[in-house]
């Protein structure tokens, strides 16, 4: 949950304290180049911490791969469903806004300068600006992509002395050649996509009134700044009275005040110019990261850390058959081919360490005998011991055992697993702990990344290694009462120990096993053939 | 390309000081310096019916033309964007026009003298 939060309090302190600060703060005027990257920065960075904070929300803190789940087919409870939908929403909303306002400036340049065309002749001086035949005093540039038209007319002309035109042309031109529109128009869209927003058009109006500087600064290359402050004033205070209610976007005294009096100013120092670039950077730098690569872990599941193990838990082992869980079950284990009990905390049942009977596997990754034949384990004659010898063999067995993790992981299991973890007992000497301690941790992490919590099976021999070094959840154990082992395992892990006795191997009656405090609280009675509810010889009863 | 745009403006410019309606030749007599071929003026009435500048009669042979709204009412059109009304202006125009009122001017003013 770390992502999302720290990007709702980036997303709210870019939508509010930040641009008012800005808009408040006297150096921008100072180097209004500057300002304006923090500003592009300020709303891109805003827009992607709020739509990434519903996303990661949404669908975790780790973004591409809680997103690969969501194709896997995983669903959202209402909640982070919501969230989701406002993300997408607020997605297209911005683009769409953002392409609309594109096109209809587009459309809306293309009128104007049909008009201004028609309307207007080249003037002989200053080449490339065209006069217009109106009394209002106005110089304006219109953008294009094939090239801009600075555009003034005779009230101007009338209005101003030739050194003065020349700084307004200049500051015309300067807009055109570094296409302050195309700067512009990321602020238009967010006002206009967020309209009830005061803060989108405070910041619409403070990035237009840095254009302006802007501009300034290119005037004063042909002007002297007593020349400039008088075109500035003299423009914009000549116009003709403001009567339309439409207007709203004009400079203010203020404005105009602004941008005269900054005239008197030296920039920033270089080193805080790079400091404010470098700020910009950040901002945009920090959702990015959050969004990309926020989250420790690598689920792909959409919960991202694995259900804990309810401890004390009610278990059924249904291995021989799904069914129906009796009255009080709380915890389920069914095959990897089978599907999760509703409801209930749901244990998928992978044979990790040697084959399933009929699924054939290569002769290189299986143990072989002498003979070159499969090594026969006499207790599961139709299974052979993986070959978890070499890290080569591990990562190749690992890579098959994986569609079956991702298959209890994509029908909504919520831990897994992984028998016969104990099979290099039975190796005759051909595989030894330390292989089965190297396989299951890859096994483990596998599970992990796919939101699994992981079970390790019987094997009391491992000690603390299962939990420190292997990464297992709790465990699985068969029988620990009947062989007076079920310390090994409640030793480590505790109240996470489920274990399975067999009613056809039972050393004491199973109240007794009940009743001895060293029994872990999670211990059901089953037939041995683990058959289902209904089927001759079947057996369930639970501590 | 800037000539074609100088024709349409010339064209516009006879179109707009006429009383009455002309045909394409009238308009060449009229601009018989630049000696232009008929299928010229015709190409660009065409561009400027479509763009909506040019209202074309087809009762009479040859057809005649018409500017589709006086030179002053495009002007104020123009003037309504730049000064403000349209509500998307600064998509438009990077504008150095100024809409203060007479007040704050008087302050600016004052400013400006006491510099």
């Amino acid at each position: 949950m770390i992502a999302p939060i720290a990007l709702a309090i980036l997303a709210f302190a870019l939508a509010w304290p930040v641009p008012v600060i800005l808009a408040r703060a006297a150096w921008p005027s100072r180097s209004p180049a500057v300002a304006l990257v923090l500003w592009q920065a300020i709303a891109i960075a805003g827009g992607l911490s709020m739509i990434g904070a519903l996303l990661t929300f949404a669908v975790g803190d780790d973004l591409v791969s809680g997103l690969m789940g969501l194709a896997a087919g995983a669903t959202l409870d209402l909640p982070h469903a919501l969230a989701l939908a406002a993300a997408a929403l607020l997605t297209v909303h911005l683009l769409l806004n953002l392409g609309l306002t594109v096109v209809r400036a587009e459309r809306q340049r293309r009128r104007h300068a049909q008009l201004v065309s028609l309307l207007s002749a080249p003037m002989a001086e200053p080449a490339g600006a065209r006069l217009i035949d109106s009394p209002a005093p106005v110089a304006y540039c219109l953008p294009g992509a094939m090239g801009s038209v600075t555009v003034v007319s005779a009230g101007l002309v009338d209005l101003l002395t030739p050194d003065e035109l020349a700084a307004v042309i200049e500051h015309e031109r300067a807009h055109a050649s570094q296409r302050h529109d195309v700067v512009l128009v990321l602020f238009r869209a967010w006002h206009s996509s967020l309209p009830w927003f005061p803060i989108a058009f405070r910041a619409q109006r403070e990035v237009g009134l840095l254009i302006e500087m802007l501009a300034d600064d290119r005037a004063r290359r042909v002007a002297d700044d007593a020349v400039l402050a008088r075109a500035i004033m003299l423009v914009g205070a000549g116009g003709q009275s403001s009567d339309d209610p439409d207007w709203e976007a004009g400079p203010s005294i203020g404005d105009l005040t602004a941008r005269i009096t900054r005239l008197g100013t030296a920039p920033l120092p270089r080193i805080a110019q790079a400091a404010v670039v470098a700020l910009a950077l950040a901002l945009l730098a920090v959702p990015t990261a959050l969004l990309l690569t926020a989250g420790e872990t690598l689920d792909s599941g959409l919960d991202h850390h694995p259900r804990v193990f309810p401890a004390a838990a009610v278990v059924d082992y249904q291995l021989g058959g799904s069914y129906d869980p009796p009255q009080g079950v709380t915890v389920v284990t069914r095959d990897s081919t089978s599907t999760p009990a509703a409801g209930l905390y749901s244990i998928c049942y992978v044979n990790g360490f040697q084959t399933q009977p009929g699924v054939s596997w290569p002769d290189s990754l299986v143990l072989l005998d002498a003979a070159g034949d499969p090594l026969i384990d006499a207790n599961w004659p139709d299974e052979n011991i993986i070959d978890i010898s070499t890290d080569a063999k591990r990562q190749a067995a690992a890579d098959r055992q994986s569609a079956a993790i991702d298959a209890c992981s994509d029908s909504g299991f919520d831990a897994v697993e992984f028998d016969n973890l104990d099979s290099y007992s039975r190796s005759e000497g051909m595989l030894g702990m330390e292989d089965a301690v190297a396989f299951a941790s890859v096994l483990v992490e596998r599970a992990h990344d796919r939101g699994l919590a992981t079970g390790q099976k019987n094997t009391g021999e491992l000690g603390t290694r299962g939990r420190d070094e292997i990464g297992f959840d709790f465990a699985v154990v068969e029988e620990c009462d009947q062989f007076a082992e079920c310390d090994s395992f409640t030793d480590v892990y505790g109240d996470a120990v489920i274990d399975i006795e067999y009613s056809d191997d039972l050393r004491r009656p199973f109240a007794e096993v009940c009743a001895d405090p060293s029994t872990p609280a999670s211990t059901t009675l089953r037939d041995r053939d683990l058959v289902a509810v209904g089927e001759p010889g079947y057996v369930f009863e639970h501590c | 390309m800037a000539t074609l745009g100088e024709l349409e403006r010339s064209i516009m410019d006879i179109l707009w000081a006429s009383d009455d309606s002309l045909s394409a030749y009238d308009l060449q007599e009229s601009l018989a310096d630049r000696k232009l071929a008929p299928t010229t003026i015709l190409t660009v009435l065409s561009r400027l019916e479509k763009k909506g500048f040019v209202a074309r009669s087809r009762d009479a042979r040859p057809h005649r033309y018409t500017a589709a709204a006086s030179r002053e009412e495009h002007m104020a059109d123009l003037m309504h964007e730049v000064l403000g009304g349209a509500s998307d202006r600064t998509a438009v125009l990077e504008r150095f026009v100024g809409q203060v009122s007479p007040e704050e001017a008087e302050t600016l003013r004052r400013m400006l003298a006491g510099r």
